[in-house]
């Protein structure tokens, strides 16, 4: 297993593709630094100061905190961003099949947490989805219940490997268990 | 990934018979599912329970308070050499510890994908026959260094009478899935056989 450094630099050239520069010279000059210094920095022969992580973090639209640590999720999420990210975790599970790079859990959220990174789009779309249906069947839930499973829900489904329209069948499954587990009885079975 | 990607390597195990739904029951379910399993999640260090019913006919259905676990484990084929599931151990052991039965020659990828990604630490299995059925009552922990596997050891009887309080309310679950109502019918044991304890040496000062 790599040492701390070379980790660093491994993700910071998985970043550097993903942000769309081929080579580490097209990067450095861009953010004119010399590319003798940069080149290390994505060795991990050099180390990096907290201001260059957050320097580097911004210019390539990453997280710091994963940049430094590995944990969580790569890059903010949101629109438009989710191909940048699939590309990021691609290179990473290659790194961790060579043993390059540490295995983390799957980051999850916790009610409990008093921050944490959210891929938005997901979990609004899970409290959305709940949220109608709820209203539709009229049923009566408690709200802190209901955020509790929305967020197992979220935890469940986040981190599977499968395509953006079997994500939404799943949460569509989830939904209709909150439905089925209230004795409403549903019109149709979703089919996978 | 347990190919060498020209030909299927076979397990070293008897795979299961997963029942058609095995994959998403869980999912479809998760709501009542939750409700149960939460009664009991939190007490002995117990993050994680799935039961899962192996029918008179050979078939798996899997109800998982982590549905995600199952999906994934699944979907990448390393349930097939995790041997948690198998046969192979379920038909003759009353309980085991997961990392005993991973298949030797894919124990990084197996446990990678069933404990390391998901957080847990460690994980036993509690099995019960009755009716032709095998019961198996999977639990882990996410704790680090977690007493799981000694706590079961100790009080298998708590640990099964907690997996059969909630067997109870997820039975209503597993009847739209077999056609029978034989699973009714399954009682908890009024006997508990302890589990083999292990062999413990007393160490006595020898200055004494």
């Amino acid at each position: 297993m790599a040492n701390t450094d070379t980790e660093i630099g491994l993700r910071l050239k998985i970043s550097r593709k993903a942000a769309g520069f081929k080579t580490a010279l097209d990067f450095a000059n861009k953010m004119q630094i010399p590319k003798s210094t940069y080149s290390q920095h994505e060795t991990g022969k050099r180390s990096l100061t907290p201001e260059q992580i957050i320097y580097y973090a911004t210019k390539l639209d990453i997280e710091p905190s994963w940049l430094l640590t590995g944990v969580g999720h790569p890059c903010p999420l949101g629109k438009n961003k989710a191909e940048r990210k699939d590309e990021i975790d691609r290179e990473i599970t290659k790194l961790q099949e060579l043993n390059e790079l540490p295995h983390f859990k799957n980051y999850q959220i916790e009610i409990s947490d008093n921050s944490a990174v959210v891929n938005m789009e997901l979990f609004s779309k899970i409290i959305t989805s709940a949220i109608k249906a709820i209203t539709s069947k009229n049923l009566k839930i408690q709200a802190d219940e209901l955020v509790a499973f929305c967020i197992d829900a979220y935890n469940n489904i986040e981190f599977l490997v499968t395509s953006h329209d079997e994500k939404n069948k799943i949460i569509d499954l989830s939904i209709n268990s909150m439905l089925r587990g209230n004795h409403i009885i549903l019109e149709k079975k979703i089919n996978l | 990934m347990l190919t060498d990607h020209r030909k299927f390597i076979p397990p070293a195990h008897k795979p299961p018979l997963l029942h058609k739904d095995a994959l998403l029951m869980s999912f479809e379910n998760q709501w009542c599912i939750r409700q149960a399993y939460k009664e009991i999640i939190g007490l002995n260090d117990i993050d994680h329970l799935s039961i899962n019913i192996v029918s008179p006919n050979g078939e798996m259905s899997i109800i998982s308070y982590n549905p995600s676990i199952v999906y994934k484990i699944f979907k990448d084929g390393t349930y097939l050499y995790n041997g948690t599931i198998s046969p192979t151990y379920y038909e003759k052991l009353d309980f085991y510890a997961w990392d005993q039965c991973y298949d030797k020659r894919f124990f990084s990828e197996v446990k990678l994908s069933l404990q390391t990604k998901n957080g847990i630490d460690a994980g036993v299995n509690l099995i019960h026959r009755a009716f032709g059925f095998n019961i198996l009552f999977s639990f882990a922990s996410k704790r680090k260094n977690s007493d799981l596997f000694f706590n079961v050891v100790e009080n298998n009887k708590e640990f099964l009478k907690m997996g059969f309080h909630c067997l109870e309310l997820i039975k209503g679950i597993y009847s739209q899935y077999y056609d029978g109502n034989e699973i009714f019918l399954i009682k908890p044991p009024i006997f508990i056989k302890p589990v083999c304890r292990p062999n413990l040496t007393l160490i006595t000062n020898n200055k004494e």
